[in-house]
């Protein structure tokens, strides 16, 4: 029969890629099913304007499991990442904050704005990858339940407690600081110039529904740091051809590992049989059939959209409706006849390889914040802009250029619900806020895409539009990320996995949760 | 030295009389020194205006566990308890939270079927969460590197305690603790009217917005040792919260403690490398081989102590302790009661002025930026219906704790601010019970920077430390010290700043006194 597998994955994301890549690489007969014409999820290049191409939605990379890379050799498959240089924060003032690849330029920088910060921010880069190597042995950890008894469950609390304890008092200590402090307070302890804080802190809202001076932000500041590229901590980079190179380096892999990739392929349900997974229904009523169903979309469309809920306990709903989603960002990519010339830097220069913040103050952040708080777009939003054109020319025709903007806040839930009009506000929002900072910004607009977390959702399937499939905050991480007990890539229904960032260690181009449920499965069957 | 003592304890606040009460029962010299002219700290009446007394910053005890009692022998003073506990004015009919379960739920189906359905499960999810919670809260503070069998015994306890949370149990209290409230509230409720009061309850005093992430340990820091249903009140006497520690002194006296007032403390002497005793104000230099402070942690460890005893890191740790108070009291003297809306009890009990979590996060909102909230979340008491003496006779005493007014103003300062937030707040508890600003006869404002000059409350914070995650338990008050004893052998804090934290009346002391007693 053609249509029986060992393994079927549902969702194309970088994540389903990854997690078919090992099945496969370990002898298993998977097939990947993607909704859309591409693969790749939120990880994709797609040509949006003709001789325009961008990574639409996810658009840096830094995250990606090292050990993927190697186990996969995605390199040999077309993955080839660039470094971003530099982040640069224009201020209001006509100055500007800049920090670099270099950490020597960086400091002399620090140094003109605030002798004791350039002090502070070597020690500040050392104590963050000291907590980022904390953290990693734990990225590579299956969850174990803390609820449990069983045997496994308590190895895995023996295993963390243990990792724990060997990191020695004080630096679990700063390890719980970072973990439970507002990114605001946490950076208010290291430095005194704003702008710096500021930047530092966006790191710690991106993704999430919360200001930097909410308990919990902290974490994600983290969650940012533990980007490593070539074993590098803290080196943000782009891939060569958009984050799609990324996810069709994974499906090469894949592939050649023997995996059989669809697109256009919408799954309806999962077929149970007996109380355990037995394949699936596509939306046409084809039916694939396999022992092993893996899904990498979200936890709710894993759960509520692709299984009847009767099949599922009662807790695990309860738990689910409690699971929270609630986007907070959007994207506008824009096509440019040239690039924006920034008064605070005049000219085009190095600075345009790397990445500009709009974030000159923890106020500023605070205040588009609140905006979202109450169900509106921020008037003047945090922004995280790169120009990929400029690294990999490649993705815009000759002379012209690209601009990739992440843009926070603009909530889901929207007063009023996003339409065609909002959206376009929101852009405008967006283009005049930059145009403050780069006056030929909008004469240089060619085309504009403007994406807003119903977009996402719409397009790419991430329910609410979060970025990370649930937010990360800290009760929803680890054992309790989507839910506890069923925090381990296991779901209730035997045969039945999820592989998602919904699933521990969660979102970013980053792969691991992927792999793990990859080992569990490996381990169960 | 003139005199020479076994144990010194720098003020006569509950938990500083505990100290000594229980240091004293077993047999330590032990000298109290309390900077007043007479114990009690915060929970003590004063005269705001003649004639007129309040005790705005404790019109609750909080909650004193058994083990205070039984370590001191003290016994409780007469409690009063309304059956209408936290009230929410505005917006028509009054919500009122009683004291039974089945009225509140009963109340309840006025704004919600579906939360008066919630709330006797939500009534005792929280108390079981915030009893594990209690438990945690009655030792020492767990500590990371914990070793030794003691050490083991209590963690395995713990382990059990948790356990008997169930399942569910378990998995909520990870998940809750550093939730923000609202997103809790959410969980269980659709009536903004509830949420709002709830919220505003679980923030008070507090930093931070009901949005904010951690606020829902706030929430249920502030249940432990309520009972179940019963928000925002635990132990309410009949008289003051200082007659209670007025019971606690005589138990110190009796076991041969000596109390002494008007006596503050310049700085501790250190020989050493060790505590050899204290210098009073007087000059008198007084001996003893420990001292507990039960006076705020940052002035102990920085200005009591010659911070050339204290590595740098250490006073850097104490130095990023973070206050922020954020709550003034206005006092009114009344030539009567104005008419409250709600049930016929309502007068004694606290009525609050949050009608939505918009409301309370609004309000948190300007003072984020370093300003007064517009519209303030206001908790109002009238004090004098259950303790007459506080007014001249038909008169009353209005309370109102109004929130959030922080410390440090962005633009300008307190002098000017100080009348234009206290016509605020009075003039929204005006549109809820009108009346009230016609029989105002006397006025006092006590702002941030007053309850620091006035109560020694590091920048006006009741909490001598916010009650978050990271400054909670093994973290309070800094990372490491939580077990009372200092870095400097024979120093010793109790107090809100230090484990358990506030509301916790009389168990720092303890547990301060215990680990005095096992060095």
């Amino acid at each position: 029969m053609t249509n029986q597998y060992d393994a079927i994955v549902i969702g194309g994301g970088h994540n389903g890629l990854v997690n078919a890549a090992y099945l496969a690489r370990a002898g298993r007969k998977v097939i990947v099913l993607e909704r859309r014409h591409v693969l790749g999820g939120a990880a994709v290049s797609e040509q949006v304007f003709p001789g325009f191409t961008f990574s639409v939605y996810s658009y840096v990379v830094s995250l990606l499991r090292p050990e993927i890379i190697r186990e996969l050799d995605l390199p040999r498959h077309g993955m080839q990442i660039l470094p971003l240089e530099s982040t640069v924060t224009p201020l209001p003032d006509g100055d500007y904050l800049a920090m670099w690849g270099d950490s020597d330029l960086t400091r002399r920088e620090v140094y003109r704005h605030s002798p004791l910060d350039a002090e502070a921010i070597t020690e500040f880069g050392r104590l963050m990858s000291h907590m980022a190597r904390a953290v990693k042995p734990i990225l590579g950890m299956i969850p174990p339940d803390p609820t449990s008894l069983s045997p496994g469950d308590l190895k895995g609390m023996l295993r963390l407690g243990g990792h724990l304890q060997s990191l020695g008092v004080k630096r679990f200590h700063a390890l719980y600081k970072l973990m439970t402090m507002s990114s605001s307070d946490y950076l208010d302890e290291w430095f005194e110039y704003g702008p710096l804080k500021a930047t530092k802190s966006a790191s710690g809202i991106i993704g999430t529904f919360m200001g930097p001076r909410s308990p919990g932000s902290a974490y994600v500041l983290l969650h940012h740091y533990m980007g490593e590229i070539d074993g590098a901590f803290r080196a943000w980079g782009f891939c060569k051809g958009g984050t799609g190179t990324i996810s069709n380096a994974i499906a090469a892999a894949a592939r050649a590992h023997g995996t059989v990739l669809r697109t256009e392929a919408p799954v309806k349900q999962l077929l149970v049989r007996g109380g355990r997974a037995a394949g699936v229904v596509l939306e046409s009523g084809e039916e694939l059939h396999a022992p092993v169903v893996v899904s990498g979309l979200d936890a709710r469309r894993t759960y509520l959209d692709l299984v009847d809920s009767s099949e599922l306990p009662d807790e695990l709903l309860a738990q689910l409706r409690r699971f929270r989603f609630r986007g907070s960002s959007g994207k506008v990519n824009l096509a440019l006849s040239e690039l924006p010339d920034f008064t605070c830097i005049p000219g085009i220069g190095a600075h345009h390889r790397g990445a500009f913040s709009i974030s000159p103050s923890v106020d500023y952040l605070e205040r588009a914040y609140d905006d979202a708080k109450y169900g509106g777009f921020s008037r003047r939003p945090y922004m995280d802009i790169v120009f990929p054109s400029m690294i990999d020319p490649g993705m815009a025709p000759p002379g012209r250029h690209v601009a990739s903007i992440f843009v926070q806040y603009a909530p889901y839930h929207l007063d009023g619900g996003w339409t065609d009009s909002r959206r376009e506000a929101f852009g405008d929002a967006v283009v005049d806020t930059l145009a403050e900072y780069a006056p030929n910004l909008k004469s240089a607009i060619l085309h504009r895409q403007v994406l807003t977390p119903a977009d996402i959702e719409a397009t790419i399937g991430l329910s609410e539009g979060n970025i990370f499939q649930g937010e990360l905050t800290l009760q929803q991480l680890f054992f309790l990320r989507p839910a506890a007990r069923w925090c381990g890539y296991r779901t209730p229904i035997k045969g039945y996995y999820q592989c998602g960032s919904s699933t521990h260690p969660g979102g970013g181009v980053m792969g691991a949760p992927g792999r793990l449920a990859a080992a569990r499965i490996l381990a169960d069957t | 030295m003139s005199r020479d003592f076994d144990a010194v304890v720098i003020g006569g606040s509950a938990d500083g009389i505990v100290a000594a009460a229980v240091l004293a029962r077993a047999g330590q010299r032990v000298l109290v020194l309390e900077a007043e002219c007479e114990p009690g700290g915060t929970l003590r009446e004063f005269e705001f205006a003649p004639k007129f007394r309040a005790a705005p910053l404790a019109p609750d005890l909080g909650h004193v566990d058994a083990l205070v009692l039984r370590a001191t022998g003290a016994v409780l003073p007469a409690a009063i308890a309304p059956d209408s506990c936290a009230i929410a004015l505005g917006h028509g009919t009054p919500l009122a939270l009683g004291r039974s379960i089945a009225a509140t739920t009963a109340g309840l189906k006025k704004f919600s079927v579906r939360d008066a359905a919630a709330w006797p499960a939500f009534a005792a999810e929280m108390h079981a969460l915030a009893g594990f919670l209690g438990e945690l809260f009655r030792r020492p503070a767990l500590q990371v590197d914990g070793k030794g069998a003691g050490e083991m015994l209590s963690l395995a306890g713990l382990g059990l305690r948790y356990r008997a949370l169930g399942r569910h149990g378990m998995t909520e209290l990870l998940r809750t603790l550093p939730m923000a409230l609202t997103d809790l509230l959410d969980d269980w409720f659709e009536s903004d009217r509830l949420k709002g009061l709830l919220a505003a309850i679980g923030v008070a005093d507090l930093p931070q917005g009901p949005a904010g992430g951690g606020t829902a340990l706030a929430f249920l820091h502030r249940h432990v040792g309520a009972a179940p249903g019963v928000f925002g009140e635990r132990l309410r006497l009949q008289t003051d919260g200082a007659a209670f520690v007025t019971a606690l002194a005589e138990r110190a006296r009796a076991a041969g403690a000596q109390i002494e007032n008007n006596a503050a403390v310049r700085r501790l002497v250190v020989r050493d490398d060790r505590i050899a005793g204290v210098e009073a104000a007087s000059g008198e230099q007084i001996g003893c081989r420990s001292v507990v402070s039960a006076v705020d942690p940052q002035f102990t460890l920085l200005e009591l102590l010659d911070p050339i005893h204290l590595d740098t890191e250490f006073i850097d740790a104490v130095r990023h302790v973070r206050h922020r108070g954020v709550t003034s009291h206005v006092l009114l003297g009344l030539n009567g009661l104005p008419a409250i809306p709600g049930p016929a009890d309502a007068p004694a009990g606290a009525l609050w002025i949050a009608p939505s979590v918009r409301h309370v996060e609004r309000a948190y909102d300007a003072a984020k930026y370093g300003s007064n909230s517009d519209e303030p979340v206001v908790e109002l008491r009238f004090p004098s219906v259950t303790q007459p003496n506080l007014a001249p006779a038909g008169m009353h005493v209005a309370t109102l704790r109004v929130q959030y007014t922080p410390w440090q103003l962005r633009d300008g300062d307190w002098t000017r601010a100080r009348d234009a937030m206290a016509d605020r707040a009075i003039a929204a508890v005006e549109r809820q019970v009108p009346g009230l600003t016609s029989r105002i006869v006397q006025r006092a404002v006590l702002t941030p920077v007053d309850l620091e000059a006035r109560f020694g409350l590091r920048e006006g914070a009741v909490s001598r430390g916010e009650v978050a995650l990271d400054q909670l338990l093994f973290m309070r008050p800094v990372a490491g010290w939580s077990r009372h004893a200092m870095p400097v052998p024979g120093l010793y804090l109790c107090g809100a700043g230090t484990h358990p934290g506030p509301g916790l009346t009389g168990l720092s002391g303890l547990l301060a006194a215990r680990a005095v007693q096992a060095a």
